[in-house]
Order: structure tokens, then sequence, then C-alpha cells
């Protein structure tokens, strides 16, 4: 469907290091970077004349000149590890997509845990890079999983090895400072053996007042009977545009919990996938989504049941004030041989203003008959009963519409593994429900 | 026997309806130019007017693609080798069946709708559509009475062209899309249907289309128009002979409701699909779309899709006028090559406008099945309240099903649930029935009759009956 795109639509890629390709000084890693590099040059940068991106215009990432973030701005920052207690001693720390050792803080770790930046591990780990990285990737001809391949200069690199649980939550902080029209490229690699059990925390910050640009990709291989719990935060500036791609391998028995928290950014673009590559496992991608004035948030998951036996969840819910746009596009694949799949998702839309748009698109492919998947979708305003009752109990106008958005909300938020991160949520989301309502 | 083998059997009934009609054509040769639209007007003896708005969609239709988006594939159209007018060369009149053709009054009586019969014991008006030109119009003088027009869209043409001018291509413009352009540009006939203020029509109005001239596409159009305060009940069905050539059908149905009017349109749908490896089958590419115009408006469709090589349709609403009222209740059933891509659209414009979709498909043998819907609500469309389910039953492992819906919302008061499900017959369904002593056949017959009963009960009363012997025809087999 992609037609032939204008110029001035097209990104910038020159003024992006200088139109060079980071090296990373490891063979393999670095044949697929560049094979990125040039594949990404026939690929059309996406319009809404796409149907994957029919909602969601990013014209106004194609105008910036923006140029990757460099080494002196990371002096300039410091991030207190102790900000999430449980994760103080497991924290890593990058700025502008670079890796800031200062800041981060990572001891104990119980034998053969590895959790480091992405280019320490390739020189201490080559091996285990090699064998897994890009491995998990299924997104194909995808313009921003291209630039992040081409372009990424490090990242985090973690693994678990078998019959391990490592206790503390791995905290993983991505800072954007400095001026306008930086771009970063985090590119995270999650290995886990079989056995084992973790969790990780992405979060990304970011100042208000600069239009930056964040390329991140996430790459999860999960082993036999593994148990991961992910938690991605993207608490971006009001100005920041985003796109992250998250795709996860699972094999036999494995388990993934994995939510997505997006209250920044103007522009969020995220794709989440979970591959379920072996019999009896399981993907759970929650998501919640909180957008006022002028924000535009898309998720677009896939839940790919290729064998069977396996079952998948999915709650997402938004909340859309302001002039706000949520578009959310789930689609649940089970292939042909895939029988006694179990997939479920839910998707539910609160609309708080009038000029709010939501654009919702649940979608099922189904090859297989002995199986049991449903959808359900729902876009509607807060509950007039509920209201009634709240207001019978003596409550105003102000704080029965708080409390029930936050109900709304608390749902996704009550399932998040790491009680701190919790704890800041619900400040945060408090802090949204009052901001709206106020304007 | 298994299970599957059960219910393989149980679907894979051959077409009932495979016979073809020797008659003379009086037949364009084949081709599309401007030229060819000319004389399909001059044919039929067209007012000025209509003879321009065919060209202008031909124009239209010239700077068009063919759409590429349905999840359906086919082998590429050469409209340059399609007959696009062709008529039973004895133009019967249409007072007496005794001056029809014998061998049309044959086919029908093989289709088991005798004229002559269900005029007397149905009570049904029906307006037979033989290939393009209609051949017999019986009950004319009943509706008459109470000022009910019900025609041939020729004859409409010529006797009350102003009506017809008024509304033709007001719900479906000729540029609308790639088949509804074509369909305005070569349209030969179909049926028109006008309901003055206040009246509600007496009876329920049915038409039988018969596509029966090899090659020859058949491109139907269909106005009804509802005025303030009228009500009417349009019930459409179609079979069609055995054909190794696949056939286009590219119809228009165009619905409009005034203030407080009520359109019912009802479809059980079976040409031919093709044999079991897919050759031959009709390609059925219909733009179906309505709109309430007025307040308190209602317009409903109900469609039995169950024939047809591919099915690409999805009747729509419109709804304008404040407190109007759509509804689409669709079952399909696909089975060996076949492919169906349907569902509806429901675009909320008016206040206080309500929708409701219930959409169930069933896939067997090696058919796919796609629900694509669009519920969309305006920004004025304070409100606004929407209702979908779409649930999808899989028989056998080499079947899929597929689940598209758009929902985008724009105003803040609107209310939207969306609900979709997959599964297959359950196992301890069957178990259950058959401990009470059904046999199998029956216990998955009256599985599939419970899935679409939602539907089915939305069907008028003569269709339901058709309808359910339809399935049990499609589901007939043995079993053991």
């Amino acid at each position: 469907m992609s037609s032939v795109t204008a110029q001035e639509t097209t990104f910038n890629l020159d003024t992006l290091n200088a139109g060079k390709v980071p090296v990373m000084n490891l063979r393999t890693v670095d044949a697929i970077k560049s094979e990125a590099s040039v594949a990404l040059k026939g690929v059309p940068f996406p319009t809404t004349r796409d149907e994957e991106w029919k909602f969601t215009n990013i014209k106004p990432i194609a105008r910036g000149a923006f140029v990757q973030g460099n080494l002196q701005s990371l002096k300039a920052v410091s991030y207190d590890t102790a900000t999430v207690p449980e994760a103080k001693d497991s924290t890593l720390v990058f700025v502008n997509g670079l890796y800031n050792s200062d800041s981060s803080n990572v001891k104990d770790l119980p034998e053969g845990v590895i959790v480091t930046n992405f280019k320490d591990a390739v020189e201490k780990h080559s091996a285990l890079v090699e064998v897994s990285f890009n491995k998990a990737n299924n997104f194909e001809d995808d313009y921003f999983t291209l630039l992040n391949t081409a372009q990424f200069e490090d990242g985090a690199f973690i693994y678990i090895p078998k019959d391990t649980k490592f206790e503390r939550p791995i905290h993983l902080v991505y800072i954007t400072k400095g001026q306008e029209n930086t771009a970063s490229f985090p590119r995270n690699l999650i290995v886990a053996e079989r056995h084992s059990e973790f969790t990780v925390v992405e979060e990304y910050i970011g100042d208000d007042d600069a239009a930056y640009l964040t390329t991140s990709f996430t790459e999860i291989l999960l082993g036999e009977s593994s148990h991961m719990s992910h938690v991605r935060l993207q608490k971006d500036g009001l100005k920041a545009y985003h796109i992250n791609r998250l795709v996860s391998q699972l094999q036999r028995d494995a388990d993934l919990q994995s939510y997505t928290v997006s209250l920044g950014a103007e522009i969020f673009r995220n794709d989440v996938r979970a591959v379920m590559q072996g019999e009896g496992s399981h993907a759970t991608l929650d998501g919640l989504v909180l957008v006022n004035n002028n924000q535009l948030s898309d998720t677009h998951s896939i839940m790919d049941h290729q064998v069977p036996n396996c079952t998948s969840h999915q709650l997402h819910k938004t909340i859309v004030d302001g002039k706000s746009t949520s578009v959310f596009n789930g689609k649940i694949f089970v292939r042909k041989d895939a029988q006694k799949t179990d997939a479920f998702q839910e998707n539910h839309n609160l609309q708080l203003s009038r000029d709010g748009m939501v654009y919702t698109k649940p979608q099922l492919e189904i090859f297989a008959d002995d199986v049991k998947c449903s959808h359900g979708a729902t876009v509607g305003q807060l509950d007039d009963e509920q209201e009634f009752y709240l207001k019978s109990r003596g409550l105003d106008d102000k704080s029965t519409k708080e409390i029930l958005t936050f109900g709304f909300a608390t749902e996704v938020i009550e399932s998040l593994p790491v009680n701190s991160i919790k704890e800041d949520l619900r400040k945060a989301v408090e802090v949204y429900t009052t901001r709206g309502l106020s304007n | 026997m298994s299970e599957i083998d059960a219910l393989d059997s149980v679907v894979s009934q051959p077409y009932k309806y495979g016979f073809k009609t020797e008659i003379e054509y009086d037949d364009f040769p084949r081709g599309l130019n401007e030229d060819i639209i000319k004389m399909i007007s001059e044919k039929k003896g067209e007012p000025d007017f209509m003879l321009e708005f065919r060209l202008k969609a031909y124009r239209n239709w010239l700077k068009m693609t063919e759409p590429t988006w349905p999840n359906v594939e086919y082998p590429k159209i050469d409209y340059q080798d399609l007959v696009y007018y062709s008529a039973p060369k004895k133009k019967p009149k249409l007072d007496s069946l005794d001056e029809v053709d014998p061998a049309i009054l044959e086919t029908y009586e093989k289709l088991g709708i005798p004229l002559h019969e269900q005029k007397m014991m149905q009570n049904v008006a029906v307006d037979a559509v033989f290939d393009s030109v209609s051949v017999a119009t019986t009950f004319r003088k009943k509706l008459a009475e109470v000022g009910v027009i019900f025609c041939s869209i020729s004859e409409a043409l010529k006797d009350y062209p102003e009506l017809v001018k008024k509304y033709i291509g007001t719900v479906i413009p000729p540029g609308d899309n790639y088949f509804a352009a074509l369909n305005s540009a070569v349209f030969t006939d179909g049926s028109f249907c006008y309901i003055p203020k206040g009246v509600k029509c007496p009876m329920e109005l049915s038409t039988y289309f018969r596509i029966n001239n090899e090659e020859s596409g058949q491109f139907e159009r269909t106005l009804i128009v509802a005025e303030e305060g009228a009500s009417v009940s349009y019930l459409e069905g179609c079979t069609a002979p055995m054909f190794s050539k696949n056939q286009l059908h590219a119809a228009v149905v165009e619905l409009v409701a005034l203030d407080n009017a009520e359109i019912k349109y009802s479809t059980v749908q079976n040409w031919y699909s093709g044999d079991k490896n897919g050759v031959g089958g009709i390609y059925n590419f219909v733009t179906k779309r309505g709109i309430c115009k007025g307040v308190n408006s209602k317009i409903s469709w109900t469609q039995v899709e169950t024939g047809s090589a591919i099915t690409w349709k999805y009747p729509s609403v419109i709804l304008q006028g404040d407190n109007s009222i759509g509804e689409f209740y669709s079952v399909a059933v696909t089975n060996d090559k076949m492919q169906a891509d349907t569902g509806t659209k429901m675009i909320h414009l008016g206040k206080n406008t309500r929708s409701t979709i219930i959409s169930k498909g069933i896939s067997a043998g090696e058919s796919n099945n796609s629900y694509r819907g669009l519920v969309k609500i305006g920004k004025k469309a304070d409100g606004a309240r929407n209702y979908s389910v779409c649930d999808s039953m899989l028989i056998g492992d080499q079947c899929g099903a597929h689940t598209f819906p758009y929902i985008e919302s724009a105003n803040s008061t609107a209310s939207i649930e969306h609900e979709a499900s997959t599964s297959k017959i359950g196992e301890d369904q069957i178990f259950y029935l058959q401990s009470r002593g059904l046999d199998e056949e029956d216990a998955v017959s009256l599985i599939i009759n419970g899935f679409v009963k939602e539907v089915f009960k939305e069907l008028p009363m003569e269709f339901a009956v058709e309808a359910t012997k339809l399935l049990s025809i499609k589901l007939e087999g043995s079993v053991g």
C-alpha cells in the first residue's frame, strides 16, 4: 500500500551521526547494523497512507534535523539510584542513549547474572551477544526498527543463567537532557535461560522543554520455564517523540508479564509483540495510556500463537483528555497448528473531553479451530450511576471525577511487580486526573 | 466416525440449484466504453439525466483503481471481456404470467418459487429479475392502491423520472468506490420502491435475482425510499446456476429513510460458490448503504451469506437524523475455497443515534471468513451508542477466521461496546445432545442453528424458514 513518499516527509538520516553507522567492533553485530543501514534507504518513511500508521501522523518527526547525543551531556546528569529503593544496587543509567557509568550502580549479582551495558557486553561476553542479538527481531521493513538497528550505540544487556532467581528488580533508566533535536537509540537485549526468574523495569525520562526523539528497541529471549516481569514506564517530556519496539520470544512453558505505562511524549508509538514458540507458554501484555492536550499515543500489539497450548492475556486501558488522541491496534494471531490456544484481549477507553479522539481496532486472525479467542473493546465515559452514588455520599463533582478516573487507571497499576513504582504511578495518575480536570 | 468428518460431510453439501435454462439472448458485444453505455441507456429508453449520470460514473471509474485491501484473493478481472447487457429476447408483458417464456417459469419452478403459487399462498409481491430485465411483476395493483410504487428501476425511469432523479446516487455517489462507479455506469436493471408519507407497506416486498447468461456480469441497482412515517420490509434472495467461469456481480443498493420512516432489508445470498477446488463461482462485490436522513428513522440490514466464491460487502448505515437507529445482523457461511470479507459501517452523525451489530461467521473447509466493520462517532453525535458482537466459528483446521473492527470516536458522550470471540463447536455440547439421543449430524445442526439464532430471528417469517432450510441443506450430509 505504501506509495511514493514525498521529499519533505523523509527523515533526514544525514544529520544523524554525520551519516555514519556507529561501530560495535563485533563482526556479526556490525554486519547486521550495516545491513540495516542499507535496507533503511529502501524503506519509505511511514505516512498515514500506510494501514499501520493510518491514525498516527508522524510528519513532525520527519521535519526535525536530529543529532545523536554526545558524551559531554553525560557529565551534566546524575541519577539517584535510590529513587527505586528495591533496585538501588541493580540500576543502569543511560543519558541520551549513551551509558552513564557514574550514575549506574550494579553490585552483588548472583553468580552468572550479567547486568551491563551493551558495549561492555560486546567486549566481555561476545559469544553470548553473538548468539542472541537480533534473533527475536521479526519487524520486517519497519523503518524505526531498521533505524534503531543501524544507529544504536548502546543499551542494556541482561543475562540470567539457568535455575537462577534474581529477586531484585533490574532498573534501566533512560534520560534525555540537553538541547533540542537530540536523538537516542537505546537497544536492549535480555536473555534468560531455563528456570530463571527476574524483573526488569525500563524507565524513560526527559525534559518538557525540548523536542527530542527516542527510538528504542528491546529484545527478550525467554528460555524454557523462565519467568519474567517487565515494566516499561514512558515518562518523556511533553514535546518528545518516542517510538518503541518490544519483541519477545517465548520457549516452552515460559511466562512473560509485561506492562507498559505511558504518560509523556507528544507522539508516542509503541509496538509490542510476544511470539509464543514453545508449547505451554504464556504472555501478558498490559498497557495503560494517559494522554492530554495535544498528545498522541499509539499502541500496536501482536500476540503470535505459533504452537499449541499457549495462553495470552491483554488489558489495554487509555484515558483521553484535552485534544489528545489515542490509537490502539491489538492483533491476535493463531497459526495453523496452534490448537488449544486461549487468548483474551480487552481494550477500554475513557473519553473525558469533547475534543479527544479514540481509535481502536482489536483484530483476530485465527487459523486453527480448537481455540478460545475473544476480545472486547469499549469507548465510554464515567458511569452515571457510579457518579450518582458518590455524589449522594456527599462528594463534589471534581472529586467524584477524580476518584472514578483514578479507579479506572489503577486496574493496570495494581498488577505491577515493584511497590515503589506502583506508588510513584499512583501519584502520577493523581496528578494527571487533577491536571486534566482543571482545564 | 470422528466429529471432524461428520462436520465435513455436513457442510460440504453440493450446490442444489446447479442448472441452466436454455433461452435466447439479446447480447451486446463484449467490452466497455462510452458507446456501450450510450447503447444501454438508449436501449432502455432512459431520460437524459440518467445517461449523464452513467457517463459521469464511467469517467470516475476510469480514474479509479481496483481496491486491494480486502482479505480476499482472485485473478484479475478483465473488464473488457465482460458482456454488459443481456436481456431475454422476447420481452413479455407484465400483466399476465401466461405471456412469460415458459422456460423462465420452469426455472423458477425448479428453484421452488413458482410465482402463481406464491402469489396466492404467501401474499408476497414478487418482482422477479431474470438476468437483467424484469419478466414478471405481481401484486402491483394491490400496492398501487395504497400508493406504494414497486417496479423495476427501468420502469421507474420511464414512469417516475423525477423521483428517481431526486434520490439516485444520493447515498452512494457515482464515484463512491470502484465497483459502485462501475455499477452506476452500466447497471441494466434492479428494483425501485417508493413508500409515500405515512404508509405502512401492506406486504413484504421481495425480488429474486438469477444470473443465467454465462459470462455476463450482472449489475443490479436497487433504490428504496421511505417518506416520512412510512415503513417497508424488503426481501432479496439469490440462487444461481452452476458455471465454471467466474462471474462478477457488482450490485448497488441505496436506502433512504426520512423522518420516522423505517426500512428493513433482508437478504439470503446463495450464489454458486465454485466447486471444491475453487473453480468457478460468483464474485459478489456489492455496495449497500442506507441513510437515516430524518429524525427517529430506522434502517435494519439482515443478511444470510451462504454462497459466492468471493463475498465482499459492507451494508452500511449513515445515521444522520437525530435519534435514528441502524442495525446489522449477519450470518456468513464459507466452505471449501470460498472467501468472505463482509461487515458493516455505522456512521453516527446525529444526536442520540444508536446502532447494533450482530455478526456470526462460520468457516469450514479451506475457506476464509473475515468480519470488517467500522463504527464511527462524529463530533456532533452526542449520546451516540453502539453495541457490536461478532462471533466466529471454525470447523476444521484448514480454514481461517478474521476480525477487523475499526472504532473511531470523536465524541466524549458516545458509548461504544465491541466484543468478538472465536471458538469451535463444543465437544461437551455434542456429547450432551448425543446422550439425549440425537445423532451427531442433528446435534451439529442444532448447535449451529443456535449459534445463528440471534440473526435468524430478525428475518421475516418467510425468509426465516427459507434460511433455516438453506442452512440445513448446507449442513445436510451423511453420518456413519
